[in-house]
């Protein structure tokens, strides 16, 4: 067999699967960029409700469970995306849970905070911190340049 | 060592720092399940996995809380595990016990 003879097929074979590789990546991309806008969206839910809870005039236990309940779930859709690598969160989205429900989140010592407080730039800070810290994580995972996402062998360490 | 399973075994929705917050509160499961088995200086495991959502105020007096109760750090580093698939709630814990009583 002579070169002539294989050579175009192993060009269609390598333009295939360059073909499929980058097609895969970038469907990929596109799924993980549509949960990270679902999980951003949620945070700024979360922030609106604390900023109410905490605003109200006496405690409301039904919000208070509505806000848990969110920050489970976020941080439950956090974890199944593979952007996120182990604990690589950790200190942002702990710091964003005390923020919201550390203090000021029990009806035995609830008081209704000012509009101006410390506790409320303190879970708008920390939802900040979170945002930015996810797409942080998602710009590394899939960075603006060729090839449009990080391929494995970057994420090898020798 | 003894396993706690606190989903199961105390609450799928564990909320509140104090009783009076509530039947579940990070104050009653200290005092069921965690002050009885150190007190005995068992080794116990909590495994976090399960809850529908942990609030702040829990992890902190749940845990937090022991240090205030007189039990010492090493002590609970040496006797105390959490197990969660969400790591930051382990991290946020091993904060708690770090820095409870220092302020």
């Amino acid at each position: 067999m002579t070169i002539a003879t294989w050579l175009p097929w192993l060009l269609i074979i390598i333009g295939w699967l360059a073909t499929h590789l980058f097609s895969e990546a970038r469907e990929r991309r596109k799924e993980v960029r549509a949960q990270l806008d679902k999980i951003q969206e949620r945070l700024v839910k979360i922030e609106v409700d604390a900023r109410k809870f905490h605003t109200a005039e006496k405690f409301e236990h039904e919000t208070a469970y509505v806000i848990s309940s969110a920050i489970y779930r976020n941080e439950a859709a956090l974890r199944r995306l593979e952007i996120l690598g182990p604990g690589s969160l950790n200190e942002i989205l702990s710091e964003h849970r005390k923020a919201v429900t550390l203090r000021n989140f029990d009806k035995s010592t609830f008081v209704r905070q000012a509009l101006n407080c410390q506790l409320l730039s303190d879970i708008n800070y920390w939802t900040l911190e979170l945002e930015d810290g996810i797409e942080e994580l998602y710009r590394q995972r899939y960075p603006v340049t060729f090839p449009y996402f990080k391929p494995v062998w970057r994420s090898l360490a020798f | 060592m003894i396993t706690v399973k606190l989903a199961s075994q105390f609450s799928r929705y564990p909320a509140g720092r104090y009783v009076v917050d509530g039947p579940f509160s990070g104050e009653a499961f200290r005092e069921r399940f965690l002050v009885p088995n150190l007190k005995n200086e068992q080794e116990v495991l909590v495994q976090l996995d399960g809850a529908r959502g942990y609030g702040s105020s829990f992890l902190e007096e749940a845990f937090g809380g022991l240090v205030r109760k007189g039990f010492d750090k090493e002590f609970l580093k040496s006797h105390l595990k959490v197990d969660a698939s969400n790591t930051s709630l382990v991290y946020e814990i091993d904060q708690y016990i770090n820095e409870a009583g220092s302020a």
